[in-house]
């Protein structure tokens, strides 16, 4: 396997786009509809083509094809820009039966019985949160102050049960890690990266240390019994999926958090039907999460095993390959007139988590965090609102993000 | 009974293609062919169209395609792995008739075979 050279494509297929460019985050409503409508396409990053997959079909063909894809990085010159996490070995990044073993070992954590027993402390330290935008007054951030603190409280606090002090080191971990994303080929990670991935390696360690002597109702105790119970886990295992565990759902629920209270306060009237009638309130964040951006327009690179097309595209062996989740939401063929928000159309296989080996192990964590936030909010505050009723959102985040910058609402 | 226009595009896939009833989550019933070599869970989604979530792709992590097997069919089916038993034990609604329809490969002897989805959780 090497690089696959420009001039081996077809000139038609390549795509003068930039991922990393915030007009393309900006866009995404107008770009992504014509990537899902389209056969697989190259993209030329840093010399090297990569193929992005936007139609729904073709990206579940990548997603379940464990022969032809995988998700382990090769080691090529110039594909250390994968490496997201600076050496931690994510489950996103391993196969087979590695993936297999780590994956049984942790799903437990993550499953419908363990989440049902968190719900009441999930519930109350949601309800901290409002108290606190509460006590500042009418205004408030609804990205800063809700949506990209949320999952802080569910997982941070109550599942991994960090203290704010842990909770601030890893959250300056997570502001720096976009800055890898746009980290060059070659160039090493800037020094403010390496230095909140320490404290953050530290930190956790030293959690690792204290659970083991003083076992409680947690995740990191519970994937440190699994490990001494088989010897399964080892140290460096139950480090980088901690560590996994807590990245991937920040910026995951920060999205998808913006993006569901875009989609319903943005709509107020749909808002109303769903106050009205809570049992709706599952399928109207299945629709926020395929309507508003949540999925990000492209995904970490799958890589070809063997040289084969895909829908019609020619792609070799070692290409990255990348599917755009949100371009799979606005795919016509499978949701029709997919720009129309609409709470009844109840979506199925949406790919916001993924699918197959790989799809996310955290969501119905997430999906239960969205659900209590979204309850909880207009439960306590029924008449809270955009404070622009024009309001439309700036993107931001790490390549492929698509992350509310700002949403200023108003809780009466 | 719907959906009997499943039965014969499943014919059509070749051999004899046991049939399936299912029923949803509102309490109607389909007959749906199987597709002899694939999972159960396959001939459910992809072929009967029913709701079920599947999201890991048959691989034994989610316990997304979760069903009650009829009392009658259980001691027919293939018993469950350490995998598949760990899941569905970690289920909020499951029973001694649940199986997760990715672990049951679907052969000529199910038909007949009479279902009922899970509750999604």
């Amino acid at each position: 396997v090497t690089t696959v050279a420009p001039d081996r494509l077809d000139p038609a297929k390549i795509e003068d786009i930039d991922l990393a460019s915030l007009e393309l985050k900006q866009n995404f409503r107008t770009v992504l509809p014509e990537w899902a409508s389209r056969p697989p396409f190259y993209v030329i990053v840093d010399g090297a083509p990569q193929v992005i997959v936007g139609r729904y079909d073709d990206a579940r063909e990548v997603f379940l094809d464990k022969e032809r894809f995988t998700n382990v990085v090769p080691r090529l010159p110039g594909f250390e820009k994968f490496d997201k996490f600076m050496g931690v070995q994510t489950l996103a990044q391993m196969d087979g039966e590695m993936h297999a073993r780590i994956r049984r070992l942790m799903n437990p954590a993550f499953s419908p019985k363990s989440l049902a027993s968190f719900e009441e402390q999930f519930t109350a330290s949601i309800d901290e949160l409002l108290d606190g935008i509460e006590a500042d007054g009418n205004e408030f951030d609804a990205m800063a102050r809700y949506a990209s603190v949320l999952i802080h409280r569910t997982l941070m606090a109550e599942m991994v049960g960090l203290t704010p002090e842990q909770r601030e080191i890893f959250l300056e971990m997570h502001r720096q890690i976009p800055k890898t994303t746009y980290t060059k080929p070659g160039e090493p990670f800037p020094p403010e990266c390496i230095a909140a991935m320490d404290a953050a390696t530290a930190m956790i360690n030293a959690i690792i240390e204290e659970r083991r002597a003083n076992p409680g109702h947690d995740l990191v105790s519970a994937l440190i019994q699994a490990r001494d119970e088989g010897d399964k886990l080892t140290d460096k295992e139950l480090f980088d999926q901690t560590f996994t565990v807590c990245a991937a759902a920040l910026a995951g629920t920060t999205t998808g958090a913006g993006a569901m209270l875009w989609g319903m306060y943005g709509h107020p009237d749909q808002l109303e039907e769903v106050k009205r009638d809570r049992s709706l309130v599952p399928q109207a964040i299945e629709e926020c999460l395929r309507w508003a951006g949540t999925a990000g327009y492209v995904t970490f690179a799958r890589f070809a095993t063997t040289d084969f097309e895909l829908g019609g595209t020619a792609i070799y062996a070692g290409m990255p390959v990348r599917i755009s989740p949100q371009a799979t939401s606005f795919d016509a063929t499978r949701y029709p007139d997919p720009q129309r928000f609409d709470i009844h159309r109840d979506p199925k296989d949406v790919m916001v988590f993924g699918l197959g080996a790989h799809h996310c192990i955290g969501h119905r964590l997430a999906r239960q965090t969205l659900r209590i936030a979204l309850e909880r909010l207009f439960g306590r505050f029924p008449d809270a609102h955009l404070a622009d009723p024009n309001f439309q959102p700036n993107y931001v985040g790490a390549v492929g993000e698509l992350r509310i910058e700002s949403m200023p609402m108003h809780l009466r | 009974v719907t959906a009997a226009a499943h039965v014969e595009d499943g014919a059509a896939h070749g051999g004899v293609a046991p049939v399936v009833t299912a029923t949803d989550r509102d309490g109607r019933q389909h007959r749906v062919a199987g597709l002899v070599g694939k999972s159960l869970m396959v001939t459910l989604k992809y072929e009967g169209g029913l709701d079920v979530a599947a999201d890991c792709g048959g691989n034994c992590f989610c316990a997304t395609c979760h069903v009650y097997v009829a009392d009658e069919w259980l001691e027919r089916l293939p018993v469950q792995s350490e995998e598949e038993l760990e899941l569905l034990d970690e289920l909020v609604h499951s029973t001694p008739s649940s199986r997760l329809a990715c672990q049951i490969p679907v052969v000529a002897e199910l038909d007949g075979l009479s279902l009922t989805l899970a509750p999604r959780e």
